[in-house]
């Protein structure tokens, strides 16, 4: 019983890997995807959003076969057996690059909204350096309690968007017609601009075999998404209906701009109430991709612990995080990591599977 | 240096064979037929202690039965030693005839006239040093290989009385004291559940400290009383004054400033834990009784939120989460709206407190720790203080010196109101324990915010919940029912539901039996 205790003891529930998701999700991409979307299929952004939740579920479906194939190793293990050593390493690394550049990409997006909201004159990488600490220190804590801490933050801080329902009795539902009118071509292609804000989900390629219940997986992960898809329709349909597809090209962080409209008597400005729990759920999704990060790294180094790797990350974090000189550079960043992410996430697991299936390949155990 | 720094954080780990290396054992010595030799061992062990007591005696006045009593005179109840030991003893003896000695005595001594509850034979010289110890009398017999100990222990102590730092509006007002054996049977007399199990240790190598195990054994889980039993066992220290001591060799994470574990003097709470599955640890001296294990949420329960109306229970839970919040946030949040986010309030407001903070010549966040920093020292000051002394320190300090701070200059009023609030918030919290490590955490979260401002007041927040995330007690999650969420159990924590729909013993801490018995009890009346 207690041969495997680690393992044992850092085994997460189905609820829980719901929560994770959900929370490793919707993180920065909340406050950006309005706008972006509404660029390109306009009034009809909120069938976009739904487009690509679709995409995922084919996603989410392809990564849990894969996992359930190989229930007790990662995708930097089973890759090489897959695949390989030369080529299955190449494909691990993929993944721990690509899990670092998410993870400083959502701490630059982070940083950014924070400097321009909360703490003007503070020098970015020591907001960085605040930020990285915090997630050190949950990730030193181990995967169940930053299930806990999703499970629990997510109920703390879903009461956020009750906030959000006096715009919606502002809306004006015209800004929604001609629904279609945008062109299929442009919905399709509004889908793909969602991937950003959508990824996460791959987390599963890494923490299956911690998961109590291998079978129930698909159901827990699709929830999940049910609810970020949820979220982010809800987002998309107030901002829109708020503002308008056409204003909202202009607004950079439509999200905390749509608060703005509310007045409530006596506390002027509500929308730093949602800066101040946004700050949490960013915080949740940053630190899980960090937490990705630092374990993908662990084991494809078989280095001793995820605390010393995630050490060695804060360098390479702090590298990447100055890369994009201004934010436009960052949204193009962005949509660049969202490529790399869209290989990696719909492309590579069905292709390892057939791969699996027609060299029979199986975990060992 | 990686392995350094960690070496230094952690325990050295003590296998097994360190620990009975390290232990003091003196061989066992049996006890001899000759009265001389046993004395002088004894004298040996015990001659430095001038409450020792040696009553050469003749058993029934025969001289050919020569005997001694061992005793220490302060732990020892001298009139029922007179009356019902020595004076039988040397009176009312019958021989029996017979030539052998040895016979004799064996004889004699089976139906020695000697009216103790608990008595027994020990056979070595060592039991008997513990014996007297332990405030029981030792008979030695010439030509008798055994001793005959008798129980008429008296120690000095305190009476039951009220609960002094627990103190309640309603509910049972008695309190646990020091002893042991009283303690329990102020369990006793409340559970009369013969699965009530009661386990004797013992601690300390030096203070021998009676130490009891209290569950319910068809309710409480067996692999957390196995974990116990364990750690129990492993134990190793000299002296074991409190539960306190205890509960730091308990400790999964030694490294945490909140309680891991629960304690209380209160009977009631006591047996509120046992019916959920828990386990008492009653230590003989102190007290504080520790609950194991304990969930973060227990320690803003009190007994009277489940013995008032739920609505009452409910009301003044909210109120305690609310005051706990304040207690670790406000002074945080002032600073960081009053030196970043000014804009954040309203104007009025904003400029009420600008036109206060106008002579102050210190800025917020130096303001702030200063009013902290004698906020605590007052209420050090206070607890150490006799009653009545301590009430003119909250005078003196609170009223005055708060008074002439805002009129020299100091603070501005708006800080004392901050300040007040805190420590108030902070007295909300029902236990003592679990309100110091809350108060303490506010400093951090000035520092923080002083730093970052409301950015700084948040990554506190999600540092203090992932440390509480993280925390376990005996493998039970400490902060659920809330992370993991364990639905059932939210009934008892933010609100307390209506005592009928908790039927359910709870799911965050693991037991045999979840169903209560509570919708038997729903009895209709006859009509």
């Amino acid at each position: 019983m207690n041969n495997n205790s680690p393992k044992q003891q850092e085994m997460i529930s189905n609820r829980q890997l719901t929560f994770i998701i959900i929370q490793v999700t919707v993180g920065t991409g909340i406050l950006s995807l309005p706008r972006e979307i509404s660029l390109v299929s306009k009034q009809d952004s909120w069938l976009a959003v739904l487009l690509g939740s679709t995409y995922w579920i084919v996603s989410i479906f392809f990564l849990y076969k894969l996992g359930s194939k190989f229930p007790n190793q990662t995708i930097i293990e089973y890759s090489e057996l897959i695949l390989g050593s030369i080529l299955g390493k190449l494909i691990a690394f993929s993944y721990v690059l690509y899990s670092i550049i998410i993870t400083a990409l959502s701490a630059r997006f982070f940083v950014m909204v924070l400097t321009s909201y909360i703490l003007p004159k503070t020098p970015i990488s020591i907001n960085l350096g605040l930020l990285l600490f915090t997630c050190i220190y949950l990730i030193s804590k181990g995967l169940k309690t930053i299930a806990r801490l999703d499970e629990f933050l997510f109920f703390i801080l879903a009461p956020a968007y009750i906030v959000m329902i006096p715009t919606v009795l502002k809306s004006n539902w015209w800004h929604f017609r001609p629904v279609l009118g945008t062109g299929i071509s442009n919905i399709v292609s509004g889908s793909f601009v969602t991937t950003y804000s959508f990824l996460g989900a791959e987390i599963l390629l890494l923490i299956f075999p911690y998961i109590k219940s291998k079978n129930k997986v698909l159901k827990s992960s699709l929830t999940g998404l049910g609810i970020i898809t949820l979220t982010y329709l809800f987002i998309t349909i107030t901002t829109i209906g708020y503002f308008g597809s056409e204003t909202l090209g202009y607004i950079l962080w439509p999200t905390i701009n749509l608060l703005k409209a509310i007045k409530i008597p006596f506390f002027g400005r509500l929308e730093f109430f949602l800066i101040f729990l946004w700050i949490a759920i960013a915080f949740t999704s940053i630190a899980t991709f960090y937490y990705i990060a630092s374990y993908s790294l662990t084991q494809f180094f078989s280095l001793k612990n995820k605390v010393f790797s995630s050490f060695i990350l804060i360098p390479i974090i702090y590298g990447l995080f100055f890369i994009p000189q201004n934010i436009i550079e960052v949204f193009n960043y962005s949509s660049f990591a969202a490529k790399i992410g869209t290989i990696l996430v719909f492309i590579i697991p069905p292709v390892l599977l057939l791969i699996t299936k027609l060299r029979g390949v199986a975990d060992e155990n | 240096m990686w392995n350094k720094i960690k070496s230094f954080l952690t325990f050295k780990d003590q296998s097994k064979d360190n620990i009975n290396q390290n232990r003091v054992q003196q061989p066992k010595t049996k006890i001899n037929t000759k009265l001389s030799i046993n004395l002088d061992y004894i004298k040996n062990n015990l001659a430095q202690s001038f409450d020792l007591n040696y009553k050469n005696i003749l058993l029934g006045g025969n001289k050919n039965y020569q005997a001694t009593l061992v005793y220490i005179t302060s732990i020892v109840n001298a009139q029922y030693l007179n009356q019902e030991i020595l004076k039988p003893l040397m009176l009312n003896i019958k021989f029996t005839n017979s030539n052998n000695i040895k016979e004799q005595i064996n004889n004699l001594v089976q139906q020695l006239p000697i009216s103790v509850g608990e008595t027994k034979f020990i056979a070595t010289l060592n039991q008997s040093v513990e014996s007297i110890l332990a405030g029981k009398v030792v008979l030695f017999i010439n030509e008798f290989n055994q001793a005959f100990v008798l129980d008429i222990k008296e120690e000095a102590g305190r009476d039951i009385s009220t609960p002094q730092i627990e103190s309640t509006t309603r509910g049972p007002q008695e309190a646990f004291s020091e002893g042991l054996e009283a303690n329990i049977s102020l369990i006793r007399k409340r559970l009369k559940d013969n699965n009530l199990m009661i386990k004797n240790y013992q601690l300390g190598a030096r203070t021998k400290t009676d130490l009891a195990l209290l569950y319910i054994n068809d309710l409480a889980d067996p692999k957390i009383l196995k974990q116990i039993r364990n750690r129990i066992n492993n134990i190793d220290i000299d002296g074991v004054l409190d539960t306190g001591y205890v509960n730091q060799y308990f400790q999964d994470n030694w490294k945490t400033p909140f309680p891991i574990f629960q304690n209380t003097e209160r009977p009631d709470k006591a047996i509120y834990n046992l019916l959920e599955g828990k386990f008492i640890l009653l230590l003989n001296g102190t007290p504080f009784v520790t609950i194991i294990p304990t969930t973060f949420i227990q320690f803003f329960q009190t007994p009277e939120d489940y013995y008032d109306i739920f609505y009452i229970g409910s009301a003044i839970r909210i109120l305690r989460l609310i005051a706990t919040f304040i207690t670790v946030t406000l002074p945080s949040l002032y600073i960081s709206l009053v030196s970043f986010h000014h804009e954040l309030l309203p104007t009025d407001l904003a400029l009420s407190i600008a036109t206060a903070r106008q002579d102050v010549p210190f800025p917020s966040y130096l303001e702030a720790l200063i009013m902290e920093i004698s906020l605590e020292l007052l209420r050090e000051s206070g607890i150490r203080l006799p009653g009545p002394i301590g009430q003119t320190i909250g005078i003196v300090g609170g009223l005055i010196l708060g008074d002439a701070a805002v009129n020299a200059g100091l603070v501005s009023p708006p800080m004392v109101i901050v300040v007040a609030i805190t420590a108030i918030s902070s007295f909300v919290i029902p236990d003592y324990e679990a309100a110091i490590p809350l108060r303490l955490l506010r400093f951090p979260m000035m520092l923080l915010a002083s730093f970052f401002s409301v950015y700084g007041v948040m990554i506190g927040w999600l540092l203090i919940l992932i440390h509480l995330c993280s925390l376990e007690s005996f493998n039970q999650p400490y902060f659920a029912p809330f992370a993991p969420i364990k639905v059932s159990d939210l009934k008892d924590s933010i609100i307390r539901f209506p005592l009928r729909l908790m039927g359910q013993r709870p799911y965050s801490t693991s037991n045999q039996q979840k169903d209560r018995q509570t919708r038997k009890g729903d009895s209709k009346d006859e009509q």
